[in-house]
C-alpha cells in the first residue's frame, strides 16, 4: 500500500513538472495573456505560431493609376521583384467609363478618351501589364455613377480577357479583387451619368447609401461571373460608418489608404525633412495617425458589426503623401529615404497583420506606380526609384505569413524595427531596417531554429543611391546594421512547431 | 581696261558669294513658333524621342510637357519643305503650327500645350506633315501631357515693418507688436486677383485699401501683391498673446485658391 502511495506521488510529480515544462515553453499560447518576459536591450527574438501557415499570406504590390505609365520595363522590374499584386484605378476610377476608354471631369463636356477595351485602352494596357508581372490583378470598378451592370459587364469582360493562373493545372482564369469605387467620402457627382455631370452636382454620398450600393453591385457581378458568390468584393472603408450591416455578408475585404504626411508647396509649412518622413508612420505626423492607430482604428469600426470580423484588410493606396496628384513632390521624397519609409512600413504591416485574429491584414498596395518624387517609379523616365530595390528584397526573401517578434527596448530606442514571417516552405525570416541615418547597430536574434543563415541587404551608397543587394552567410546569432540598411535574414531550415502541434 | 574692270568686279563678287555661302550670317535654321516660354530642356539628348517616316525625321522635346508650356518639334526633312505640326488633345479639339525647313532641311516648330489633363497626366498625339513639291510626309506619336495647377505656387508672407525677414520662414517675423504696420505680400501670378483681409481674435476683419468685400485688386506684372496695415487691439485683450490671421484668396484663369498665415500679436 505504501509502495503504490509511493508510485502515486511520484506519477503526480512528474505529470507536474512536465506541466511546468511545456507552460514555461509557452506551448499553451492560447492561455490568459501574460507580461512578456523582459528582453536584453539589443535582442530581436521570434515568437511561434503553429497557424501561420494557414493564414492568407500578406502581399505587396503596386496600384496602377489610369494614367501611370505602364512600360514593359516597369513590369520587368516589377516582376524580378516578385510583386504579388498590382491594382487597376487610384482616384481616378470613378471618374472613368471603361466601355469607351473616356474620363470625365467635373462637368460633361470636359471629357478625355484614350482608348476603348480591344482598342488598345487602358483596360487591355493593365491586363497586359499584369500578366508581364505575373500578379494578382485588383479592379476598381466606377461605383459613382451608381450602375451595377456596367460593372457586371466588366465582369464579363474580364472573363472573356482574364490573365491565366500559370502556377494551377488547367491555367484557370485568375481571380481578381473588384473593389466598389474608390473614396467614395469625395464623390461629388454619385449617381450622375457621366456625360451629364455638372459642377453644381455636389452631393455627399452616406455611408448607409453607399453600403446600398455594395450589395447591389455585389449582386449583380457576382451573377455573371462563373465562380458565382467565391467572387472576391472589397468596398472602402468608408463603407464602416453605415448603421445597416446587412453589406457584411457580400464584402471580402476593406480597403483604406494611408499616408502620413500631407504637404502642400504653396502652404506655409516647410518641406518635410528626412527626419520627419523616417519617423511619420511609427509616430504620426502633423495630427495625422500612425499606421498602427490607423489599422487599429478601422478594426474597431469594423467589430461595431456582428458578423464583420471575417472580412479582410488590404491598404489599397498608402504613400509617403496624401498629395499623391501633386506634381511637383519634394525632392526628399525620391531619394534613400523612400526606401526607408517602405521598409519601415512594411515592418508595421506585418506587425499589425493580425494572422488568426478578426480582420486580417491581407495586402498592402503603392499609389500611385509612377510620378514626380514618391512614386517607385520615374514618370518621365520609367527608371525605378529606391522603393523597388525594398519590394526586390522583401517579395523575394521575406516571407508572406507573419510571425510575432518582440524587439529589446535598446533597439526600439535607437530605431531598430523588425518584423519575422515564414514563406510557403516554413522557412522563418526577419526583415530588420536600421532608421538611424548615422550610426550602425548590433544586435542579437534569439528564437531562430538551427540551420544556415542567409542575409540579404542593401544600403545607401556613396551618392545616396540604394546600393547593390548584397548577400552573406551568417554562423552566429548577432548581426550589425549599417546606416539605413535594410536586411531579411533568412533560416534555410523549417521552422519548428510549437510543442502541441508536433 | 573697262574689260578688266569688270572682270576684278565679278571676281570679288564671286568671292564674297562663295564667302556668304560657306560662312553664313545666321545658323539658317527656319523657326516657326508661338507662345513665349522657351524650351530649356532640349539640350540633353535624353528628353528627345525620335520618330520617323520616310525621309523625315522628327525629334520631340520634352517627352512629357507641362500644360502651357511649349514643346519642341525638330524636323529633319527635305530642304526648304512646308512643316507643319497637329497636335491632337484627347477631348478631339486640335492645334496647328506651321514653319518651313531651310536649305539643310532642318525645321524647328515650338507650339505650346492648350490642354490641362483632367488628372495628373494624358496621352496626347502628334502629327508631323511636311510638303514639298507635291509630296508629303507624315509622322505621328504620342507625346504625355502633364497637368498644369495654376495657383499651386502662389505664397503668403508677412512681416511687421520693424523687422526685415518675413514670415513664415522666418519664425520671430510671425510675431507682431500692438500698435505696428504689418507688410503683407502675396506672390501669384501676374495679373491674379487678389482678395486679402486680416481677421482679428474676435472675427472682425480688417481689408486692406481698396480691396474688401465690394472690391479687389490685382498682382502686378511681376505677380506681386503687397499691402500693408496696421494693427491695433485692445491691450487687455490681448494678455500674453492672441492669434490674428491673415487671409487671402487668390483667382486666376478660372482657379481659386485660399491661403491663411497665423501670425501672434503681442502687447510689446
Amino acid at each position: 500500500m505504501r509502495r503504490r502511495l509511493l508510485a502515486l506521488l511520484a506519477v503526480l510529480a512528474g505529470v507536474t513538472l512536465a506541466l511546468i515544462g511545456l507552460e514555461v515553453s509557452g506551448a499553451f499560447s492560447s492561455s490568459a495573456p501574460r507580461s512578456a518576459p523582459l528582453l536584453p536591450p539589443n535582442v530581436v527574438a521570434l515568437g511561434a505560431d503553429p497557424h501561420a501557415l494557414q493564414e492568407t499570406p500578406l502581399g505587396l504590390g503596386v496600384s496602377v493609376g489610369i494614367d501611370d505609365r505602364r512600360d514593359p520595363s516597369i513590369a520587368a522590374v516589377l516582376r524580378a521583384a516578385g510583386v504579388r499584386v498590382v491594382r487597376f484605378g487610384g482616384l481616378g476610377s470613378d471618374d472613368y467609363d471603361w466601355e469607351t476608354g473616356c474620363r470625365y471631369g467635373d462637368t460633361g463636356t470636359q471629357y478625355e478618351c484614350t482608348g476603348a477595351p480591344g482598342k488598345n485602352g487602358a483596360l487591355d494596357q493593365f491586363l497586359r501589364f499584369a500578366a508581364q508581372v505575373g500578379a494578382q490583378p485588383i479592379i476598381v470598378v466606377n461605383g459613382e455613377v451608381d450602375d451595377p451592370q456596367q460593372a457586371a459587364r466588366m465582369v464579363s469582360f474580364y472573363e472573356r480577357h482574364c490573365l491565366p493562373d500559370l502556377g494551377r493545372p488547367g491555367r484557370p482564369c485568375m481571380q481578381p479583387y473588384w473593389e466598389i469605387g474608390t473614396s467614395p467620402a469625395n464623390w461629388k457627382h454619385f449617381a450622375v451619368p457621366l456625360a451629364a455631370r455638372l459642377p453644381e452636382d455636389a452631393y455627399t454620398i452616406q455611408p448607409d447609401q453607399y453600403a446600398a450600393l455594395v450589395v447591389s453591385y455585389a449582386a449583380a457581378m457576382r451573377r455573371v461571373a462563373p465562380c458565382g458568390n467565391c467572387l472576391k468584393i472589397v468596398a472602402d472603408e468608408w463603407i464602416t460608418g453605415a448603421t445597416d450591416q446587412s453589406w457584411t455578408d457580400a464584402v471580402t475585404a476593406i480597403d483604406t489608404h494611408y499616408s502620413p504626411l500631407l504637404y502642400s508647396s504653396s502652404g506655409p509649412e516647410p518641406v518635410p525633412s528626412v527626419a520627419d518622413i523616417m519617423t511619420a508612420a511609427q509616430n504620426g505626423f502633423g495630427g495625422r495617425p500612425s499606421i498602427d492607430t490607423w489599422l487599429s482604428d478601422l478594426r474597431e469600426s469594423l467589430n461595431q458589426f456582428s458578423n464583420g470580423q471575417h472580412i479582410g484588410i488590404m491598404v489599397g493606396q498608402w504613400s509617403i503623401d496624401a498629395n499623391a496628384a501633386a506634381l511637383q513632390e519634394p525632392p526628399v521624397y525620391a531619394g534613400y529615404a523612400q526606401a526607408v519609409f517602405a521598409a519601415d512600413l512594411f515592418v508595421h504591416f506585418w506587425q499589425d497583420a493580425q494572422p488568426g485574429g478578426s480582420n486580417p491584414l491581407l495586402l498592402a498596395t503603392q499609389y500611385p506606380l509612377s510620378g514626380s518624387g514618391q512614386e517607385p517609379f520615374d514618370y518621365a523616365t520609367s527608371l525605378p526609384r529606391p522603393a523597388t530595390q525594398v519590394y526586390a528584397l522583401v517579395d523575394r526573401y521575406f516571407g508572406a505569413h507573419p510571425l510575432p517578434l518582440s524587439l529589446g527596448d535598446g533597439l526600439r530606442r535607437v530605431g531598430i524595427l523588425a518584423a519575422a514571417a515564414v514563406d510557403d516552405h516554413r522557412r522563418a525570416s526577419v526583415l530588420l531596417v536600421n532608421s538611424d541615418q548615422h550610426h550602425p547597430h548590433t544586435l542579437t536574434l534569439r528564437g531562430l531554429p538551427a540551420g544556415s543563415r542567409d542575409l540579404w541587404w542593401f544600403e545607401p551608397d556613396n551618392a545616396g543611391n540604394p546600393g547593390p543587394l548584397q548577400h552573406t552567410r551568417l554562423t552566429g546569432s548577432s548581426l550589425t546594421l549599417a546606416p539605413w540598411a535594410i536586411a531579411v535574414l533568412r533560416v534555410d531550415q523549417q521552422q519548428p512547431l510549437p510543442a502541441q502541434e508536433r | 581696261m573697262a574689260t578688266i574692270m569688270i572682270r576684278r568686279v565679278c571676281a570679288i563678287l564671286c568671292m564674297l558669294a562663295a564667302l556668304g555661302a560657306a560662312f553664313p550670317l545666321t545658323a539658317g535654321t527656319a523657326h516657326g513658333r508661338q507662345g513665349r516660354a522657351a524650351v530649356v530642356v532640349c539640350g540633353d539628348p535624353a528628353n528627345q524621342t525620335a520618330f520617323q517616316t520616310g525621309d523625315t525625321r522628327v525629334l520631340v522635346c520634352p517627352a512629357t510637357v507641362t500644360s502651357g508650356q511649349l514643346i519642341r518639334f525638330t524636323v529633319h526633312t527635305r530642304r526648304f519643305a512646308a512643316v507643319s505640326v497637329t497636335l491632337s488633345y484627347p477631348d478631339s479639339t486640335s492645334s496647328m503650327t506651321t514653319g518651313s525647313a531651310n536649305r539643310q532641311g532642318v525645321a524647328i516648330l515650338e507650339a505650346p500645350v492648350q490642354y490641362n489633363p483632367i488628372n495628373r497626366y494624358v496621352k496626347a498625339q502628334f502629327t508631323v506633315a511636311s510638303t514639298r513639291l507635291g509630296h508629303t510626309d507624315e509622322v505621328s506619336g504620342n507625346f504625355t501631357i502633364a497637368q498644369a495647377a495654376p495657383l499651386a505656387d502662389v505664397q503668403l508672407l508677412a512681416r511687421p515693418r520693424y523687422l526685415d525677414r518675413w514670415c513664415p520662414a522666418a519664425p520671430e517675423s510671425c510675431r507682431v507688436r500692438d500698435n505696428a504696420t504689418v507688410l503683407i505680400r502675396v506672390q501669384s501670378t501676374a495679373g491674379a486677383q487678389v482678395s486679402l483681409s486680416l481677421q482679428y481674435p474676435d472675427g472682425v476683419p480688417e481689408s486692406c485699401p481698396n480691396n474688401n468685400l465690394t472690391g479687389t485688386a490685382f498682382a502686378n506684372p511681376t505677380g506681386v501683391y503687397a499691402c500693408e496695415l496696421p494693427v491695433s487691439f485692445p491691450p487687455k485683450s490681448i494678455g500674453k498673446g492672441v492669434q490674428i490671421q491673415i487671409i487671402a484668396q487668390v483667382s486666376a484663369g478660372g482657379f481659386t485658391v485660399n491661403r491663411s498665415l497665423p501670425m501672434t500679436l503681442v502687447i510689446r
